[in-house]
Order: structure tokens, then sequence, then C-alpha cells
């Protein structure tokens, strides 16, 4: 089998909520390096048992704690806390303090992916994605009346 | 036209800075994510006061942030403080963007995104506490933002080394200007020939104040 990570070696998760510890564990499941950091310790349950990576407690927007990750050794660094705010500064950061070329960052507020404009940066927004999979289903059904819908005629701005 | 000023987040901070700009004569408003505090705020005269996430553009919008000459973003939390100020320069396109930042290692990732002005509250206080403790001699140390650059005011003690002698004479280092001199309520502009005297109040430029203090205050 094989997982969603096929290029990289290094990969550093920040955040090990429910996507950051499914990340991780896919990501160790395949034999790659992974690190998870996270502020609350007991995050760290959600790891599988045959999860084979490191792990890091602290703060994933303090210099020194991605200093000791090895932050710019990374591949790949995906940044998904649950607040939005904090996953911009550390893709802000990260991109300044490293020549990473994969952030990846999730975000709740798809009006805050503007100030990711960065190419290095890639935003992904699970309404966004969401819509889509349900537009796709409905889609398939065959009802027209969905058709020419598209996330974009959502926003509010 | 007014001057306009949008303070984002901070209770007691943005309170007193919101005070002092009102008195200059500047419109301002204050965006607080707390019920609570913005009905505090409320009591302040003249003050706009908006109940949000100074995060979000509809909030934002609400505050007219398009037409703000002055952004401040003074909350506790470096992220919020970073994203407000990036949505207030990128798509509102104020003018002055300042913010107060916790962690000074992320001052530069501040003026990096495009925040004109960094403050570091955590930094300021401690090195105003660490003068405090160690340098009463010194009556006020100003640090400059341009590197290690300090305006200093000291008085000048009885037996000191400089008292009854020229300035020229002291053989002070050239990292030290003694810009101006407080001597019983007549202020004197110093040249080399000017004579120090127990009691002078000097307003000193230097890059490291613990070699001007030998000269003028006794150990």
């Amino acid at each position: 089998m094989s997982g969603i990570f096929s290029k990289t070696e290094y990969i550093i998760i920040i955040g090990c909520g429910r996507l950051g510890s499914t990340l991780a564990n896919d990501a160790s499941n395949n034999g790659y390096d992974v690190l998870v950091i996270d502020s609350d310790e007991d995050a760290f349950r959600r790891l599988h048992c045959s999860y084979n990576g490191l792990t890091l407690t602290g703060d994933g927007s303090d210099i020194e704690v991605l200093e000791s990750a090895n932050i710019s050794k990374a591949d790949t660094i995906i940044v998904v806390t649950d607040n939005d705010n904090l996953n911009i500064l550390i893709a802000q950061l990260v991109n300044k303090i490293t020549t990473c070329k994969h952030i990846i960052i999730r975000l709740y507020d798809q009006q805050q992916s503007l100030l990711c404009d960065s190419h290095e940066i890639s935003v992904i927004c699970p309404i966004e994605l969401a819509f889509n999979q349900i537009n796709d289903i409905l889609h398939r059904k065959g009802d027209d009346k969905y058709e020419d819908k598209s996330f974009n005629y959502w926003r509010i701005s | 036209m007014k001057t306009r000023a949008l303070i984002i987040g901070g209770f007691h901070k943005a309170r007193s800075l919101a005070y002092l700009l009102i008195n200059r004569g500047i419109d301002v408003t204050v965006i607080n994510n707390s019920r609570e505090n913005c009905e505090i705020l409320a009591n302040t005269k003249n003050l706009n006061v908006i109940y949000g996430d100074g995060t979000k553009q509809y909030v934002l919008d609400e505050a007219e942030a398009c037409n703000v000459d002055i952004a401040i973003a003074m909350s506790s939390r470096d992220d919020v403080n970073l994203i407000a100020c990036e949505l207030c320069k990128k798509l509102y396109h104020v003018k002055r963007v300042v913010s107060i930042v916790n962690d000074s290692r992320k001052s530069q990732l501040f003026y990096d995104m495009g925040v004109d002005s960094v403050v570091c509250a955590t930094d300021t206080v401690a090195t105003i506490i660490e003068q405090q403790l160690f340098l009463d001699k010194i009556a006020m140390s100003v640090p400059l933002s341009l590197g290690d650059v300090e305006v200093l005011e000291l008085k000048v003690t009885k037996n000191a080394l400089a008292v009854g002698k020229a300035i020229k004479d002291l053989n002070l280092p050239k990292n030290i200007i003694i810009s101006y001199i407080l001597r019983q309520d007549n202020g004197i502009i110093p040249n080399g020939n000017t004579i120090i005297e127990a009691n002078d109040f000097l307003i000193i430029i230097a890059d490291k104040k613990n070699s001007v203090i030998k000269y003028f205050v006794e150990k």
C-alpha cells in the first residue's frame, strides 16, 4: 500500500488533532521520517500504537521549538492546528526561516487564504473540499440544477 | 479630515492608548472580542467600540478599516496581531500599521510581513525593570531602536571624577556625547570648555552605558 506521501522524506506536522494524527500515522506507516509537534502532550494519544515517528511537545510557533525539530531539514511541513491565525503565522514564519518548498496549511476560514500568497504555501480549506464533494455526489446523481455552481458562488466577498 | 485610529484587541493597554489618542483629537475605534470588556470600553467618552474578532474581515469592514490612517494591534496573542496587521495592510491599505509583539524573536517576521512598527512589550517592560533594579544612579535611560544607542539622564554626584573638570579634559570615549546640561533650572549646551559641576543633570547619548557612569557617579 502506498500512502499519500510519495516523494518526500522528512515530514513535520504541527498540530496533532484528528487531521494531524491521521497524516502522521499514514506517513509513519509508509516508512517516512515524521515528527509531530503539539503543545498538549495528551494529543499524542491519537497516534496509533504502531506509530514510530517522533513527537515533540511545545509551541509550534516558537522558533526554538521549530529549530529543535530540525525544521531546516524538512521536505514537507504541514500546519494543522485548530487555530487559523496561528496556522498562518507558523506558515509565514517557517517560510522565512527555511527554504522548504512544501508548506501546507489548513484554514477553516477561506477568506484568510489571501494572506498566504507565497508560492511555497498551499492552503487547504475543509469547507471548500466538503462543498466540492457534496456537489460531486449530487452531480453524479444527475441532478442538473447543481451543475454550474462552484464554491466561489458562495463566497461572501 | 480628522485622523482615524483603529485599535485591535487589548483591554487595559488599548484603553490607555485610546485615551491618549482621543486627547490628541484623533477619532478612535477599538475592536475587542469580549462583550464584557466592550461594555467597559464603551464608557469612555468619544470612543467607538466594536465587539468582534479583529482578524475577521466582516469585523474590520464594520470598523471601516479602509478609512483608517493608523491601525494598532494590541492583543496578547502574536498570531492575532500578525493577521490583523496583515489584513489592515494588504486588504485595507492602512498607511501606518503598528503591532505589539510578545515574543521578541518574531519582531523580524512582523516587519517582513509589512508591519511598519513593532513594539515588544515584554522586552520593554523587562528593560525598564532591569534599569530600576541595577541602574538607580541613572535617572532614566531610553533605548533607541537603532542598534545599541541609548539616551541617558543622570545626576553628577559630589565626588565624581568629572566634577570641576572641563569636558575636553575628561578623555571621554568617542562613543559618548554630552548633549545637554541642566544646572539649577538653566539649560546649557556644552562644548569642550564647559566645566562639569556636582548636581548637574546630564543628558548623554552613548552606546555603552556602563562606561559612562564611572565619570559622573562616584562608586
